[in-house]
């Protein structure tokens, strides 16, 4: 399996591939007035207009930077299309999923990690989009 | 006295019930004895009353008695005359006849022989025979129930002698053959025998035999008229039991009693009537009191001066057979004279007295029930006084409380305590104008406690305020103490210095000679000088005009590697680009799954690419960022050059000019310092006078500093004036909420 992963506050995040639809550049995102801090806007995709969501802020409270390896992942859950803005997303993992730790096996308790990806130098938490998108979801 | 408010007031109670008590209890210990005399003397005067009354009773019962006897006897003489008339009268006889003659006085017996007396012719015999019956006598004494006798005349002398009687004698026979005498052995005529004698009757009481007689005595004739005997009627007075009875029985008083003296002889000062009859016929006539006092003499002597039933009081001591001591005695007697009698009634003072002693036993109880009233009573006092005393004085201690809490200075304690017992007592909304006059003190002393709270709480400030201000002054007075110090030996050090200077301007006047020559030295050298600094700003514009050369070739590299930047940046981009472009192909790969495994490797080597693209992009970067940092230190590095050379042409022009006024000025300075000298000259003397006059200041300020040390000792005193105050007033706590 494929992983993309990417470093937020010096924490290795990965995510599956399975369900992305496309990586875009960071392109104009329109605000929306009294939403979620989270919730960066929305963007024109491919004349679909869809909620950007902003995962450093979501799991850490602070903006993501605009660099140009600040990319958005176009992700789709139950017929939902939603952009994740990501930082520094550079490149891709190839593992076999039998090396993947489940989270219930750890129990971190998080509903937001899905499984850990250990190798010799780091930790990689594996994040549950689909919870975050059902939070929000729910939230709205 | 320092006794308590409240002991005061149950002094003042207890001393309201004692006193009068006192008194009273005084009066009635005086009253006593009076009382009890006075009711003794009433009782004696009562007593006297009593006795002289039975006395005159007495003497009236006798007096009674005396006169029934007299009709009995007057009957039982007219009866017998009257029997001896029947019978023919009385006659001698010529036959003799002899007697046994007693003196019923001697009881000398002898034997005398006298004619027989006849009655009617008969002669009545020797009968001394009771039982056997005696003609005549025995008829009168049947009916008039009298003694009766009949005497013969023994001889001329008049001697009479019983020859018929129904007198008993001492062994109850008839006692003829006594005679009485017609003179006794003191030669006194008998006043029976000469009384009928002379032809008269006689009336009163006489000795009959053995005993005293109620008696009428009457002249016996014959038919020639001489007196041959005599007729007697008698009643022994003793024989009237009633009569004995009725005065023996007479009660006087408790234990007194009535007595019957006789004043006859052989009977003078014998009892004829005693107490119940026990000492009758016992002699007191030379019985004494215990002075030795002949009291029944005395009482004779007086008592047969009485008349009629007039009485007397005796007072005595007496003691009765049997009796231990004398007794206190009153008696009052009256004097019966035909009976010749002294009745007396007597009692005992004690008797009396026992009285008296009852109502003086009275008064004791009196006063001891008295004393118990006021025990009880004082007690009653001392709860009420206590309670009431204590209700006084609850306030006024509470308020010494106070007081004291005030002198101690708890004010804000005070206050609340007097709120407190306010609200305890319901006095919270009390009027000043409160007849309670401690709690209008308290009401006062709460005015007070306000008043001086404010008051304090002025002070207080007031004292913070001034020792701020002494405190003020009290730095500013170290200030200036300061200064002034400082200005004195400042004023020092600038007479000193004035001093130096006016020996330095002394010492420079006299270098300007040798300066003089020195200046003209200094011109030659500064020529000199002036030549080469010529030189050296020609070198100098040289230098400025080819660094402006080089600065200029710099900044055309410095625009050049900009244009490499913008390359490297798009270089950037496109890598940039390419990474994107691979993970999507990376995304699409793993969708495709198994089929998409080449093209994956396709994307990964595609973002590999765009990886070394990316470093590589970097290292230029790095290298053009290297470049730009010399180029622009070289740039910054020429301009300044530049400008330190145009710095250094422009002092050097300066020098130069400099220099050429020196030259002139150097010129000059011959004249200069001649005119320096004299400044000099001058300088040093106004210096010497500055001096002086700094001398004359460091006076006038040590005088300032010695004020001044004075004013900070007063202000520091001030202070301590102040803090003493403010430590007394802290003494007061008052309340803070106010």
């Amino acid at each position: 399996m494929t992983l993309l992963p990417f470093d937020i506050e010096n924490n290795c995040y990965a995510l599956e591939i399975n369900d992305i639809i496309e990586i875009i550049p960071l392109v104009k995102i329109e605000d929306i007035i009294y939403a979620n801090k989270y919730l960066s806007g929305l963007i024109n995709y491919r004349g679909q207009l869809i909620p950007i969501i902003d995962l450093k802020y979501f799991l850490f409270q602070k903006k993501s930077k605009f660099l140009l390896s600040t990319r958005i992942i176009i992700y789709c859950h139950l017929l939902q299309t939603i952009g994740i803005i990501i930082e520094d997303l550079t490149d891709t993992i190839e593992l076999d999923s039998r090396q993947l730790i489940s989270d219930s096996e750890k129990l971190s308790g998080s509903n937001y990690i899905k499984a850990y990806y250990v190798d010799e130098e780091k930790t990689t938490k594996i994040i549950n989009v689909a919870n975050i998108i059902n939070t929000i979801y729910n939230n709205k | 006295m320092k006794l308590s408010y409240r002991s005061k007031i149950t002094l003042l109670a207890i001393l309201t019930v004692i006193i009068p008590v006192f008194l009273i209890q005084i009066m009635s210990v005086l009253l006593q004895n009076r009382i009890a005399n006075s009711a003794g003397r009433e009782l004696l005067n009562v007593a006297e009353d009593n006795i002289t009354q039975i006395t005159k009773d007495i003497y009236s019962i006798c007096q009674a008695a005396d006169e029934m006897m007299k009709v009995r006897n007057d009957v039982s003489v007219k009866l017998l005359r009257e029997k001896i008339m029947e019978r023919g009268g009385a006659s001698i006889s010529t036959e003799m006849v002899n007697w046994q003659a007693k003196n019923q006085f001697t009881n000398q017996v002898s034997t005398i022989t006298i004619p027989k007396l006849l009655i009617g012719g008969v002669w009545l015999g020797q009968n001394s025979d009771m039982n056997i019956p005696t003609p005549i006598v025995d008829k009168v004494r049947e009916i008039s129930g009298g003694t009766v006798t009949i005497f013969q005349r023994i001889d001329n002398e008049g001697n009479m002698i019983r020859i018929a009687t129904t007198v008993p004698n001492d062994n109850n026979n008839r006692a003829i053959g006594t005679f009485i005498p017609a003179k006794d052995s003191n030669n006194v005529v008998n006043p029976v025998i000469s009384k009928v004698l002379s032809g008269q009757r006689y009336e009163g009481i006489a000795f009959v035999v053995n005993d005293w007689y109620d008696t009428i005595y009457e002249p016996l004739k014959d038919k020639n008229g001489n007196i041959i005997g005599m007729l007697y009627g008698g009643e022994r007075i003793n024989s009237i039991k009633s009569l004995k009875n009725a005065i023996m029985n007479i009660k006087v008083g408790q234990n007194g009693y009535t007595f019957v003296l006789g004043t006859i002889p052989p009977h003078k000062g014998t009892y004829i009537i005693s107490h119940k009859g026990t000492r009758d016929g016992d002699n007191i006539y030379n019985e004494t009191t215990n002075s030795g006092v002949r009291i029944a003499q005395k009482m004779l002597d007086d008592g047969m001066k009485l008349e009629g039933n007039d009485t007397k009081i005796f007072r005595y001591t007496w003691k009765n057979p049997g009796d231990t001591v004398f007794k206190d005695k009153i008696a009052s007697i009256s004097y019966y004279e035909p009976w010749g009698w002294i009745i007396g009634a007597s009692t005992y003072e004690d008797d009396y007295l026992e009285t008296k002693n009852k109502v003086q036993e009275i008064i004791q109880d009196l006063q001891f029930k008295l004393i118990l009233g006021v025990g009880f009573t004082l007690i009653l006092v001392l709860i009420i006084a206590t309670i009431i005393s204590r209700k006084m004085a609850q306030p006024l201690n509470f308020i010494a409380e106070v007081a004291f809490k005030i002198s101690d200075g708890y004010l804000g304690e005070s206050k609340l305590m007097i709120q407190n017992y306010k609200s305890k007592n319901k006095l919270v909304n009390i009027k000043d104008n409160v007849k309670d006059e401690s709690i209008r003190l308290m009401l006062s002393f709460e005015k007070m406690i306000l008043k001086l709270e404010d008051l304090i709480r002025k002070v207080q400030s007031s004292g913070i305020t001034v020792t701020q201000t002494v405190t003020q002054i009290n730095a500013s007075a170290k200030q200036l103490e300061g200064t002034i110090s400082e200005q004195a030996s400042l004023s020092s050090q600038v007479s000193a210095s004035s001093l130096t200077i006016a020996e330095t301007s002394q010492k420079i006047a006299d270098k300007t000679e040798d300066l003089n020559q020195m200046a003209l030295d200094t011109n030659e050298i500064a020529r000199g000088g002036l030549i080469k600094l010529e030189d050296m700003k020609y070198s100098l514009d040289n230098m400025v005009s080819s660094s402006s050369g080089i600065y200029e070739k710099l900044d055309i590299i410095k625009k050049r590697t900009n244009n490499i930047n913008n390359i490297v940046t798009a270089i950037t981009k496109v890598a940039n680009q390419t990474n994107l472009l691979s993970l999507n192909a990376s995304i699409e790969a793993e969708r495709a799954g198994e089929a998409g495994g080449g093209f994956a490797i396709v994307a990964r080597e595609i973002r590999r690419l765009a990886d070394q693209t990316s470093i590589a992009a970097l290292d230029i970067e790095k290298l053009i960022e290297e470049m730009q940092k010399a180029v622009s230190e070289g740039t910054e590095f020429i301009i300044s050059y530049t400008d330190e050379n145009k710095n250094s042409v422009l002092k050097v022009t300066m020098i130069i000019q400099e220099i050429k006024d020196l030259i002139q000025r150097i010129g000059d300075l011959p004249q200069e310092v001649g005119e320096l000298k004299l400044g000099m000259d001058s300088q040093s003397e106004s210096a010497t006078q500055i001096s002086n006059s700094m001398g004359q200041l460091t006076n006038a300020t040590q005088q300032t500093r010695d004020s001044i040390f004075g004013f900070n000792d007063a202000a520091r005193s001030l202070k301590i004036a102040i803090e003493n105050l403010s430590i007394e007033i802290q003494k007061f706590h008052i309340q803070e909420n106010n």
